[in-house]
This record gives C-alpha cells, structure tokens and sequence, in this order.
C-alpha cells in the first residue's frame, strides 16, 4: 500500500520580536532558526516526502531580506521533500508578502494563497489540499471545498492531505481566524488534515475517516506555553494515518511553585531551587526560562532578598521570581492576647465572613508581616 | 491565688458617727450580708468605712458634706477605729473626725508587731494600705451604689489608671502601633500615592489605557492596512482586465493593419498583371501576324515542292539501277568467277548503277526531306498559331479575369477609406488604454509605496494585546492586594485605637470574664473607655454603647467592670481585698440577682476572699439561702 512520510508543523514565528524577554530577545529569536534548521535536518535524516507547513511561519508578513533568504536557502537545501506552506493569520498572503514574491522561492515549495485549492504531487501519489489566509483575519471558512475533496478521494487512489491554519471549531461556532467546521471534516474525503493556528499540541484524532490535529508552535511563545514543543512526523496511507510526536524546541518555558518553609535564607532559598530544578528539568536546566514563585508557610519570615536570589542563577537563561510566603499563626489563639497584634486578630476574625476568603488571608498576611518588616507589594523579580 | 495575702477588715468600732453610738461590729472572712432596713444606718456605716481610711472628701460624686450629714446630732466629733488585717497583720486605724479633714485625728498601730505606725505627710490611711486615692478606692473595693463608676474628669490623676498601666500589655511592647500603620501605609502609597499621581498599582492602570489606545489605533491602522491590501488586490484584477482589453485590441489593429497592407499589395500586383497582360496582348499579337505570314510563305513552298515531288517512274528507276546493279554484280562475280575476270566489269556497272541508285535515292530523299521538313514548318506554324489563338483566348478570359479582379480592388480600395476610419477610432481607444495602465501602474505604485511606508510598528496588534492581558491580570492581582492593605489598614488603625483609647485592656478582658460569669453568657469582650464607658462587643463587629442594653444589664456591666478593677488592683499587689458592696443589685431581677449571688459564692470559695454586702432587701438573704449560698448573715442595730 503506497503511504507517504510527512512531518507536520506550524506556527513557528519567525523574526518574531520577543519584547517580554528584554535582553533574551535576540538570542531566542536565533533559537526559532535553529529550530527551523533543525526541522529541515530531520526532513533530510528521515526522508521526509512532505512537510506541511500549516502556517505562521513567519510572525509578520514583512520580513528581512536577509531572514527569507535563510529560510529560502533552507527551504531549497532539501529538494527531494515536497515543503507545503499555509499562510497564516501572523503571514497572510498580502500582495507585498513574500509568499508573493514571483521566482523567489524553490521549485519544492508549494504555497497556498486564498480559497481552497489542490495541488497534484504525482511522483508521491498525493494530491494535495490547502488554502492561505491572504490578511490577518478571515470570519469565512476556506475551508468550503469538501465536496471537490471527497470527489476526487472516490476515483482516485492518490492520498488526498489538507493543510490550513484555522480555528477547529463546532457547528454554531464563529471565529475571526478561518473557522474550520468539525461538521465539514467529517467524511470530507481526506486521510490527512494538517492544522494550525492553536500553539498547544493536539492528539491526532478522527472526524469520520479523517485525522486531523494540530502540532502546536515549535517553540513556546510565553509563560503561557510551557511543555515541549515539537512537529508530527508519520506515515499517510489512503486507510491509516500513524503520527508520533518529535520535540525540536531548543527551550521550554516552565512555570513552578516551590515550597522554601524549610529555608533559612536567601541564599540557601537559591541553592534550594537550584538543586530542585536540577531534579525536575534534568540536565541543562539552565537552558530554559523560568516563572518561579517561591511559596511556603513560616513563623518567622526572613527578608527575601530577590536581586541577590537572582544573581545566583546568572548561568541561566531566563528567570523571574516572586516571594508569596506566608506567615503561619493560629489566628484564633493570637485574638486572645492583648496586645496590637491580638486585637488586630480579634477583630479580623469578626469580619471574616463580611469578606472573600482570600482577601482575608492576604489582610491578615499583611498585618501580621507588618509587625515585623515591609509590606510592600511583591512583584516579579527578572534576570 | 496562692501566695497572696488577704486583705480584710476584721473589727468595726463606733464610738459617735452618725446615729451609731459605741456601736462595734465583726467581720469575717468570707461572704457576709448585713441586712438594716433603709434608716438602719447602712450608708452612715459605709460612709463611716470610707471616712475611716480617706478624709479627704475630694470625691466628684459625693456633693454633700458627709462629715456634716454624719455629724451626730449634738456633738462635734465623731470618731471610731476599723482593725483591718493586712500582710498577716493586724492593724487597728483610730480616727477621729473633725469639723474639716484638717481637723481629723489619726492613730494607726500595728496589733500585730506593736508599733505605731506613722503616715506620711498628706497621705490618707486609705493610699498608704491600698496604694489607691479616694477615687479608686470608690471604683474598686468599696462598690456604692450601682451604676456608671464615677466619671473621670480627665484632669485629675487616675490612681487607677496609674494602677494599671503596667497590665496592658502582654510584653509586646517592642511593637510600635505607629511603626506598624507606617509599614501598611507605605506599601499603600506604593501602590497608590497620596495624589494618585504614582504608583505601581497606578501605573499599571495608566499602561493599560494607554495599551488600550494603542490598541485602539493599531486596530484602526490595522483596517486600513487591509483596505489598502483590497485595493491593491482590486488594482491588480482591474489592471489585469486592462491589459486583457488592450490586448485585444492590440491584435485587432494588427490584423486591421495586415488586411491593408494585403490590399495594397494586391493593388501593386493587379497593376503589374495588368501591364504584363496588355504586354502580352500584343506581342501576341504580333507573333500571329508574323506566323501569319510564315505560313502562306512555306503553304507556297509546299507547292512547289509538291510539284517537283519525284514520281513512281522515278522510283521505279530506283529500283531498276539497284536491280540492275546487283544483277551485275552478281553476274560479274559468278562470271568472274565461273567464266573470267572480265565479268568484273560487270561490277562496274554495278556500282555504276548502285551510285546512280544512291544518287537518285538520295535526290528522293532530299526531297522527302525537304518536303518533311516543309510539312514540319507547316505543322509547326499552324500549331503555333492554333496556339496563338489560344493565347488570344485565354488572353481574352485574363483579361476578364483581371477586369472583376480590379473591380474588386476598387471596392476594397473603396472599404479601406471605411476602414481607415475605424482603425483611427481603435488607434484612440488603445491610446486611451495605454494611458490608463499608464496611471494604473502609477497609483499601484503608489499604494505599494503606501504599503511598504507601513513600517512594522514596534509592537504588534498580537503583541500588545497580549501585553494588556499580562497587565490585566497584574492589575487584578495588584488591586486585590492594595484593597487588602486598605482593609488592614483599616483594621489595624482600630486596633491601635482600641489600644490607645482603650484603657487597660486587659481590664476590658477580665470585666469581659467576669461579666460573661456573671450573666453565666459566653464571653463577650468588654471596651472601657479613658472615662469608664462601657461598649460591648458581642458577634458582630459593632461595638454596642453601653447605654444600649437595659438597666439590669448596665448594671451588670459596670458590676462586672468594678470586679475586673478589683481583680487587676489584686495582681497587681498580690492580695486578696476585701470587696464592700451597697446593696449593687437593687435593680436587678430574681434570675440576675440569683445569678450575682452565685456569682459572689464563687468568688469567696476556694480563697482567702472577704465580700460584705449591705442591703435593705430581706428577700436577698432569703434568696441566697435558697440557692444555697455560702454566707453570714448579720443584723444592723444601731
């Protein structure tokens, strides 16, 4: 049974500008490259026949000469693979972008601009489906050619495989990113629908007889996306569809509480997490980015000193920290002394059911902190 | 408590005080109710006791001169003795009172030890064995009659307060309220300052709106982008039309132009055939005539020739020389032969004859020849002018030919001024295509020009509303965090006000104790103010005014509030004092004046406790005895 390898892959951002992360931003803007550098190297490693590229390559339509000559020459390094390309809403097939650019790009490249459309792959047995978002939104589904899908899936046996990037959603549903209609998919006529546009990885699975799923971005855009990040590589047959995850980001994003109420210090506070991320994140931790927010419960709070905390971490990359440690009392046997801090309880304690829970923690955090040192509000703190 | 010594007065001795006279009277410890009805002389006694160990009648309550309303009636001293035991002594206190304090005279001898003791220069009996003045001594150990403790005027010392300033705290003292409300205070102003001009908690919400501006823009800039990306695109569809048309047109012209020059050289051609053909006409012509005239010139020779043509005699002859040459041949060779060489000749003859024979032969065919050729001329002349003659009509048909062709060159030459016309109209039309590609190519210039000025702004329409999300968020977290500082401020300046105004706060919780005792409630905190106000705080967070509750419950309260004085006078000095109560429970109801007599048994049980209880009601003795008390009962009689 003929059966053609692809990898799936989208929403890679290219030249994206990265402000959030301040002086990191240039280095992480190499690390998409890399990635992309990478994803070609297994296309060529693994015999890739087809690598669908289901949008947001890049993270503006206008883009450097000198980065679309990269990805021009990455592109062209690899002419034995098949490379289908998308455009998204971040690179929409504007007339000045450069999926318009006329000779620009290889002869291996296929690239989808405005409604549905097919493109014949004869030497793979494959015909292949896609659409390009041609501006920054698109309340129209492009996905509308079903019909044409399913009428050539029935005569033919070339493997019909879609590529889009749009918003999976139900019958009902409305969108501003190419709304993709569970409905249509089902029984649409293809064995393979690559999708994206969603940064967070989705299982393959199936509408009637098509698989479909998104491979979520290649490398995490924020705290917001942590996890690995990577491509599907698999098999396409006309009858089966068999995908496996493949991690290709070069960093992960990574977001931890971690509880310092056995910790006398700041310093021992660093050497703590240090020896805690050593363990959860395995060898080169320091090569990701990190939200760290240091928790616990003590009776005594030592000024967390978050400039000297940090400077302990300089070998990595990113990190940010924010102290949210509480004081623990029993509030109940302190209202009875007589005392500031016991009247205080004694009358916390009356309006505890006047207010939400948590504002009546953080009241009696404050006051009680209070007593002893500062308590300015705590915000994150960044290498 | 353990350790602590009892103070109690052991003996009362009148001599002349008021409507008592050599009057004495014991006490023990314990619970004692001494009942006299209302003109017994209750109130001279308690007068009497407080006379005994204060003379000096600075008391803000007490308007009426005691010494004058006790002053027995026609005499001018009064003077008795109180024997009181203290740090396991006895003491005997003899006084006696004059007209005014100055007056008084006071002996106090320790029974116990002998001595005499000598009080200090203006210090009453009362503030060297209690530590309290008049006023204190009336709040705490001697409860008159029930109701607010005496109101402090704020300017007069309180012993009491003095007293009880060491008992506030439990040692926290290393907390300064300022210190604290200072710290929380900050941290707001941090967040939001005083003029709400700084802050983190401000700038937040002035980067959100100025995200949200942003925003706006870039939505705004944004919509435009792609109106312009429309209008290229439209640009290009029409542009593309254009040029279909111009195309066209372009092809039309050209076919136009072909069919033209198609004409004209078919002019040029018709022309030239013509001129060929009237050439041809002639020179046709012209050879016919000259054939013509070839052909009667050999017609003529024909004839002679046929005249002269050699006749049969003539070929006959022929055939006679030859005959007759090979006869002689023949003969001359066989006779040469057979007969003798002279026949030879014969072969002279022969050949004579045969030269004749060729000679003649050749003279015919000479004329045959010549006649052949004659006839060949002839031939040859009337062919030719058979085919003159159809030259001539083939000529002829040309020339019809020729005539429809140039009458149709005339009406082409005639269609091409028609056409001339449209072609200049077509010409115009692709001028004015060529023009407005010209300006389309212009504008599209333009709105690429447009769309590449469209420099890629610093922050994206994704990016900054990603950004407004992150800041959100923070302004949740930062407001709910501000609103908790504003909240504990709150809280915290209430308590530091509860302890600056409160007075003694402990006193507050031991009042609290035992008023909750007393009411046999649970415990509800009692506030006393700087002035002896009481304020309740039960469930809730509002303080009730004393004044709020009725009659019996006040009393209950100031009740409780006088016990609490008493019981922090005690730990602070160690001892147990006596508790002189006048009639405190008038208006209370059966079940609170159940209530206070337990209370009281309670009091005195387990200790060294000493609790006299005047009081005009028999129904309290028969009360207690009901309930069950533990307690002496004594008469008063004059």
């Amino acid at each position: 049974m003929r059966a053609v390898k692809i990898l799936h892959c989208a929403d890679l951002h290219l030249g994206a500008r990265l402000k959030n992360l301040g002086s990191r931003a240039a280095k992480r803007q190499q690390d998409y490259m890399k990635t992309l550098e990478l994803i070609v190297t297994v296309c060529k490693e693994e015999e890739i026949q087809l690598l669908l590229i289901a949008g947001d390559l890049f993270d503006s339509s206008k883009q450097s000469n000198e980065l679309l000559e990269e990805v021009r020459a990455l592109f062209a390094s690899i002419p034995d693979t098949y490379i289908a390309v998308a455009p998204g809403n971040h690179d929409p097939a504007t007339v000045d972008s450069c999926y318009e650019k006329k000779g620009f790009w290889s002869d291996n490249v296929i690239i989808f601009s405005g409604e549905m459309t097919d493109h014949e792959i004869p030497a793979l047995g494959v015909r292949l489906w896609g659409a390009g978002m041609t501006e920054g939104y698109s309340l129209k589904s492009l996905f509308h050619r079903e019909q044409s899908i399913r009428e050539a899936a029935a005569y033919d046996d070339e493997i019909q495989i879609g590529v889009l990037h749009g918003d999976l959603i139900s019958a009902g549903g409305r969108s501003e990113y190419n709304p993709v209609y569970k409905e249509d998919i089902r029984d649409c006529g293809l064995q393979y629908l690559a999708l994206g546009h969603i940064h967070k990885r989705s299982e393959p699975e199936w509408e009637g007889s098509c698989c479909y799923a998104y491979s979520g971005s290649t490398e995490g855009l924020g705290f917001d996306e942590t996890g690995e990040k990577g491509v599907y590589i698999g098999l396409v047959t006309k009858s089966s569809c068999s995908l496996s995850f493949f991690p290709v980001c070069q960093r992960r994003f990574v977001r931890c509480e971690i509880d310092i109420s056995t910790v006398t210090g700041t310093k021992q506070a660093a050497a703590f997490v240090r020896s805690f991320l050593q363990v959860q994140q395995g060898e080169r931790f320091e090569r990701h980015l990190y939200d760290i927010k240091l928790k616990g419960e003590q009776k005594n709070i030592w000024s967390f000193d978050a400039a000297a905390f940090l400077a302990e971490f300089d070998d990595v990359f990113y990190m940010k920290v924010r102290e949210q440690r509480q004081l623990s009392c029993d509030l109940e046997q302190l209202a009875d002394e007589i005392s500031l801090r016991g009247i205080f309880a004694r009358r916390m304690l009356l309006i505890k059911d006047k207010i939400s829970k948590d504002q009546f923690e953080t009241a009696v955090q404050i006051g009680l902190k209070a007593m002893n040192g500062r308590v300015d509000y705590s915000e994150d703190y960044e290498t | 408590m353990a350790g602590w010594t009892i103070v109690k007065i052991t003996k009362l001795e009148i001599e002349d005080f008021g409507k008592f006279h050599q009057y004495q009277l014991e006490l023990s410890q314990g619970f004692t109710m001494i009942y006299g009805a209302n003109e017994d002389g209750k109130s001279t006694l308690m007068a009497f006791i407080r006379l005994m160990f204060y003379s000096n009648q600075k008391s803000v309550r007490d308007l009426s001169n005691l010494r004058k309303k006790y002053l027995p009636w026609g005499k001018d001293t009064m003077s008795g003795a109180i024997e009181l035991m203290t740090d396991k002594k006895l003491y005997r206190i003899q006084k006696s009172f004059g007209a005014t304090a100055a007056r008084d005279e006071i002996d106090i001898y320790c029974i116990t030890t002998g001595e005499k003791l000598l009080l200090p220069k203006e210090t009453e009996a009362g503030e060297w064995f209690f530590h309290l003045d008049q006023d204190a001594f009336e709040r705490s150990l001697f409860i008159g009659q029930p109701g607010p403790v005496l109101t402090y005027d704020g300017k007069k010392k309180d012993d009491i307060a003095e007293n009880l300033k060491n008992i506030e705290t439990t040692g926290d003292e290393s907390i300064s309220a300022e210190d604290v409300l200072r710290r929380i205070q900050e941290a707001k102003e941090g967040m939001v300052s005083k003029r709400q001009s700084s802050g983190v908690l401000v700038q937040s919400k002035a980067r959100e709106a100025e995200l949200f501006q942003k925003i706006a823009k870039m939505k705004q800039t944004e919509d435009d982008l792609r109106l312009r990306h429309e209008e290229a695109r439209d640009l290009n569809r029409s542009r593309d039309d254009i040029k279909r048309k111009k195309d066209d047109l372009e092809k039309q012209l050209e076919k136009e132009q072909e069919a033209v020059e198609q004409v004209l050289e078919a002019k040029n051609t018709l022309e030239e055939c013509r001129r060929r053909s009237d050439l041809q006409k002639i020179q046709v012509e012209n050879e016919k005539n000259i054939l013509h005239t070839k052909l009667s010139m050999e017609e003529e020779k024909l004839t002679l020739l046929k005249k002269s043509e050699p006749t049969a005699v003539d070929k006959k002859s022929v055939r006679n020389y030859i005959l007759a040459g090979i006869l002689a041949a023949v003969c001359g060779v066989m006779g040469a032969v057979m007969i003798h060489k002279a026949f030879l000749v014969l072969l002279l003859f022969s050949v004579l004859s045969g030269v004749l024979a060729i000679g003649r032969l050749r003279a015919i065919e000479r004329h045959a020849k010549s006649l052949h050729e004659w006839q060949m001329n002839i031939s040859t002349c009337s062919k030719k002018i058979l085919e003159y003659r159809e030259a001539e009509e083939a000529g002829k048909k040309q020339e019809l030919l020729l005539k429809s062709f140039e009458e149709i060159q005339r009406e082409a030459e005639e269609d091409l001024i028609k056409k001339q016309k449209i072609y200049q109209f077509y010409t115009e039309i692709r001028e004015d295509y060529k023009s407005c590609l010209r300006e389309l190519d212009v504008v599209k210039q333009q709105i690429f020009v447009l769309l590449s000025s469209f420099k890629q702004p610093e922050e994206g329409l994704e990016e900054l509303m990603g950004e407004q999300r992150v800041i959100h968020e923070r302004i949740m977290e930062q407001q709910e965090y501000y609103d908790a500082l504003v909240l504990c401020h709150e809280i915290m300046q209430e308590a530091a006000d509860e302890i600056r105004h409160t007075y003694a706060p402990k006193l507050g919780q031991v009042s609290g104790n035992i008023f909750a005792g007393l009411t046999k409630q649970k415990y509800q905190h009692l506030l006393v103010s700087k002035t002896y106000d009481i304020s309740v705080l039960p469930e809730g967070a509002q303080y009730r005014d004393g004044a709020y509750f009725s009659g019996g419950t006040t009393d209950q309260m100031y009740f409780a509030l006088r016990m609490g004085i008493l019981q922090l006078l005690e730990e602070k000095e160690h001892k147990n004092y006596f508790l002189l109560l006048d009639d405190s429970f008038t208006a209370y109801d059966e079940s609170r004046l159940e209530l206070a007599l337990q209370y009281i048994d309670l009091y005195c049980k387990g200790e060294e406790k000493q609790v006299i209880m005047f009081t005009c009601h028999r129904y309290l003795i028969d009360l207690a005895v009901e309930a069950g008390i533990l307690f002496e009962s004594k008469n008063l009689r004059c």
